[in-house]
């Protein structure tokens, strides 16, 4: 690395500031805003109404997926009990923040073809990646101070609201780190933000498994996680027990993280010729597959690639889920108040997991039935509509490899918690069936998907992930944990499923899946009738 | 039988007029240059040809079929060749031909090889590794391969170079040859000349004529530079030469093509040493025929300048 090849970060840094004017304070008041509001909303509750709901949050795997460990000692205390409920999900939006930023500001100024033009001129070779994480960076640290102004503005003690605030800003370091390797790794910016969000749900899962196998404390009030918790960022965050223990030496673990990220991040850009990535692409055959030469064909072919990127890590995670479902037992055990709930919560645990995890599955259906309109928007769709195929045959085949990939990874799942939990045969086949019935809340979603692509065709990325982030924010898990209203969560799919076996109903099902037909359909029609949007 | 046959096609981007009351017609077995300058409105008119857009007003048919109510039915007929070749990035250029062709109805194993063949395509690299030039070939060659009646071809030759553009001209002169129709489309007047029956002008939205090439010969006017040995005199009576200008042994005026013959000749006695013809940008034309406008536009930018 010589002096020049950092050469013009500092124009790039402005450059960045001026095209992120408006967004950057967006993302700082807001996130600052959300937790100011919370920690207002939180000192409402009752020292009697936070016990309940830490009991059910600790009896309950599912839940345990969404909330940090709390230890007793605290209890009625609203600093941790907000942190205890609000943890994960700040840290998930300080991630996204973080992995945007550098995203915008190589991979997308490389496509737009800004960095291009500008590197054969001034900027050295290091300046546009040099250039972004300093932005990045920065902007977590004002936002670690923003966000524990905002909790000290909610009454909460400066001490532990400085350790949270910090806490949630290293995390969106890490993350930047994170993204400043994924941007090298892939072959386009769209690319990359999808690699660094799934690392983003695997450092949240991981987080969770430990969780999951953490000990509950006698009375059933809080539990403490299990040693999985440190291999993930989102643990650290967790275990720094703001408002409790104040652990600060953990920061010292993301800074120990942080600086091979980076140097990798580094070394990658050498590796790779702008515009592309680091890995090549290789030639293939000369002549088409049979097996290819249909729309079906193609759509399958086109869709395969993402399926399989999805299937790994779910069956990856089945496995670790079913491996911990026989353990979870034991984290209640000698709880004498979970005595009698302790034999449903062992049997309950894999549904529950399989409704936890269709919640996330339903973002693979997003993203695939997202392809369509990237097969349009600039893609080869004006192409082959103009051969003799059908507008509604294309989307059709389109919409069954969504669907059927969708099905796919449930039952895997499925499979995968049946075998690591060594589940009896009918057991295993009340899981596959549990897991075809969570589908039918997806097929609620992904009509609704497909209808806003047949309608809306400019702005249905942005309004797909509104609306199933709406769909999980209000679904189950998170409704309750945001006190939303009823009526809000009563609108996502998710929450007329049921949880478990004996909270579903035929007629639920099917009522969804008329409602995801019909929806699905009109985005047809619509699609039909309507110019491409090229 | 008009295989294309547009009447007052209107077409509304929100309240932008991109096409008003254009009228196309080609003839079975005819070559149509769609010429006119970026913006004017070809690819919106090919798409709603296509039923890829609806038109806002006017009808369009092909094959006396509706290209919006009966799209499928006509795209069995015919092979599109985009402005802008897409591909996917994973497929290799090979792959994608097959599929084209398979979509279209049928492959022609010899005619594909020997057209990949000529247009010099490695057919297993991926197609994001394809130069635009590239995904032209994929596209064409794609077209070519199948056993079609039509060819729309959205200004085919932007992106090949000379050889490739002498490749593509004789594909297109073996689907004349063949009794194709071909609907080819540019911004180049050199591009259509060469291979088109009749050429339609669009501007802006509107057809500003339409005529075989010798019917609109007025279109292809040449600048000529030249340098000779002796002063060069005589040049202003010559009909059909414009701007002249004479500066001691140089001399630089515009002619009609079927003028040429005439002038060499008399340049031939004033011992020529150097000599270059080039034809006239499309912009240059607009702005001697229909005058108007862009030469306002170009007075207010040399203005500006000064
Ligand atoms: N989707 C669209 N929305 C709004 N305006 C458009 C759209 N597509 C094309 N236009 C406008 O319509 C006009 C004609 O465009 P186009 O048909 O692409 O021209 P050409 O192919 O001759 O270069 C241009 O002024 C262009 O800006
Ligand atoms: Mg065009």
């Amino acid at each position: 690395m010589k002096r020049n090849d950092f050469f013009g970060i500092k124009s790039l840094v402005g450059l960045a500031l001026r095209r992120d004017r408006l967004k950057l304070p967006l993302w700082l008041v807001g996130i600052s805003l959300m937790i100011l509001s919370i920690v207002h909303a939180y000192a409402e509750f009752s020292a009697q109404e936070m016990k309940d709901m830490i009991i059910m949050a600790a009896a309950n795997p599912g839940m345990r997926l969404f909330v940090a460990p709390i230890s007793m000692g605290v209890i009625g205390d609203i600093g941790t009990f907000f942190l205890f409920r609000m943890s994960f999900i700040i840290a998930i939006m300080v991630g996204i923040m973080s992995i945007q930023i550098v995203v915008r500001h190589t991979r997308h100024n490389e496509e737009t073809g800004c960095a291009e033009l500008l590197s054969s001129t001034v900027l050295g070779r290091y300046a546009s990646l040099t250039a972004a994480l300093i932005v990045a960076i920065c902007a977590n640290i004002i936002l670690s101070f923003m966000m524990a102004f905002a909790m000290i503005a909610g009454g909460l003690p400066a001490g532990g609201s400085f350790v949270a605030g910090f806490s949630f800003g290293a995390f969106g370091i890490i993350f930047a780190g994170i993204a400043a390797i994924c941007v090298q790794l892939s072959e386009n910016s769209r690319g990359s933000s999808g690699l660094a969000s799934m690392a983003l749900a695997f450092v949240f899962l991981i987080n969770a498994v430990g969780n999951i196998l953490g000990k509950v404390n006698a009375g059933g009030l809080g539990y403490e996680s299990a040693w999985p918790v440190w291999l993930s960022p989102l643990g650290w965050v967790q275990q720094m027990h703001a408002y409790d223990e104040n652990n600060w030496w953990i920061l010292i673990l993301f800074v120990v993280l942080l600086v091979p990220l980076v140097y990798s991040a580094f070394i990658l850009v050498n590796r790779r010729d702008i515009g592309r990535g680091i890995l090549a692409a290789k030639p293939g055959p000369g002549d088409a597959p049979k097996s290819l030469l249909s729309p079906l064909g193609l759509a399958w072919r086109l869709q395969r690639g993402a399926l399989l990127g999805w299937m790994i890590p779910i069956a990856l995670f089945a496995l670790i889920f079913g491996g911990a479902s026989q353990d979870f037992g034991e984290t209640i055990e000698g709880v004498e108040m979970f005595e009698q709930v302790l034999a449903a919560a062992a049997e309950n645990f894999g549904f529950m997991m399989i409704s936890v995890m269709s919640v996330i599955i339903s973002i693979y259906t997003m993203q695939s039935l997202l392809r369509k309109r990237t097969e349009e928007d600039g893609g080869p769709l004006e192409a082959v509509l103009a051969t003799p195929v059908k507008r509604s045959t294309w989307m059709a085949s389109h919409i069954i490899c969504s669907v059927v990939g969708t099905l796919i990874l449930l039952v895997i799942f499925a499979l995968g918690l049946a075998v690591a939990s060594e589940a009896t045969s009918s057991q295993t086949i009340a899981y596959i069936k549990m897991a075809l019935y969570q589908g039918s809340g997806i097929i609620a979603l992904a009509g609704c998907i497909i209808a806003v692509y047949g309608l809306l065709p400019r702005i249905s990325r942005t309004l797909s992930w509104v609306v199933v982030m709406f769909a999980m924010l209000a679904g189950p898990f998170f409704g309750a944990l945001l006190d939303l209203p009823e009526g809000l969560q009563e609108i996502s799919p998710f929450s007329h499923v049921g949880l478990v076996p004996a909270d579903i109903t035929a007629s639920g099902i099917i009522i969804l899946i008329i409602v995801g037909v019909l929806l699905g359909a009109i985005g047809m029609v619509s699609f039909n009738r309507r110019n491409l949007s090229l | 039988m008009n295989v294309v046959d547009v009447k007052n096609l209107t077409k509304y981007y929100g309240k932008f007029r991109a096409l008003n009351e254009v009228n196309l017609k080609i003839k079975q077995g005819e070559v149509l240059g769609f010429l006119g300058p970026n913006g004017a409105g070809k690819t919106t008119t090919i798409r709603i040809l296509l039923g890829l857009l609806r038109s806002s007003e006017g009808q369009a048919k092909l094959f006396g079929k509706d290209a919006w109510e009966d799209a499928v039915e006509i795209h069995r007929q015919l092979a599109y060749v985009p402005g802008d070749v897409h591909l996917w990035p994973n497929l290799t250029g090979g792959e994608v031909i097959d599929l084209f062709c398979k979509l279209r109805g049928g492959l022609d194993d010899i005619r594909r090889e020997k057209l990949i063949k000529r247009f010099d395509l490695d057919p297993t690299k991926k197609c994001k590794t394809y130069s635009k030039g590239n995904r032209q070939k994929v596209a064409l060659i794609a077209a070519f391969a199948s056993d079609v009646d039509l060819f729309i071809l959205d200004e085919p030759t932007s992106g090949l170079d000379p050889l490739m553009s002498a490749v593509f001209q004789d594909c297109v002169s073996k689907a004349k040859e063949d009794g194709k129709t071909v609907l080819m489309s540019s911004h180049i007047l050199a591009d259509v000349e060469k291979l088109c029956d009749r050429i339609s002008i669009i501007r802006k939205g509107e057809i500003a004529e339409t005529g075989t090439l010798s019917e609109l010969r007025h279109m292809t006017q040449m600048s000529i530079e030249v340098e000779t040995g002796k002063a060069i005199v005589g040049l202003e009576q010559i009909k059909g030469i414009d701007n002249l200008s004479v500066e001691g042994l140089k001399a630089r005026f515009e002619i009609n093509s079927d003028k040429i013959d005439e002038v060499m000749r008399h340049l031939a006695n004033f011992n020529i040493r150097f000599l270059t013809s080039t034809p006239p940008t499309l912009e240059e034309l607009f702005m001697r025929h229909y005058g108007d406008d862009l030469v306002d536009l170009n007075q207010a930018s040399e203005r500006s300048v000064s």
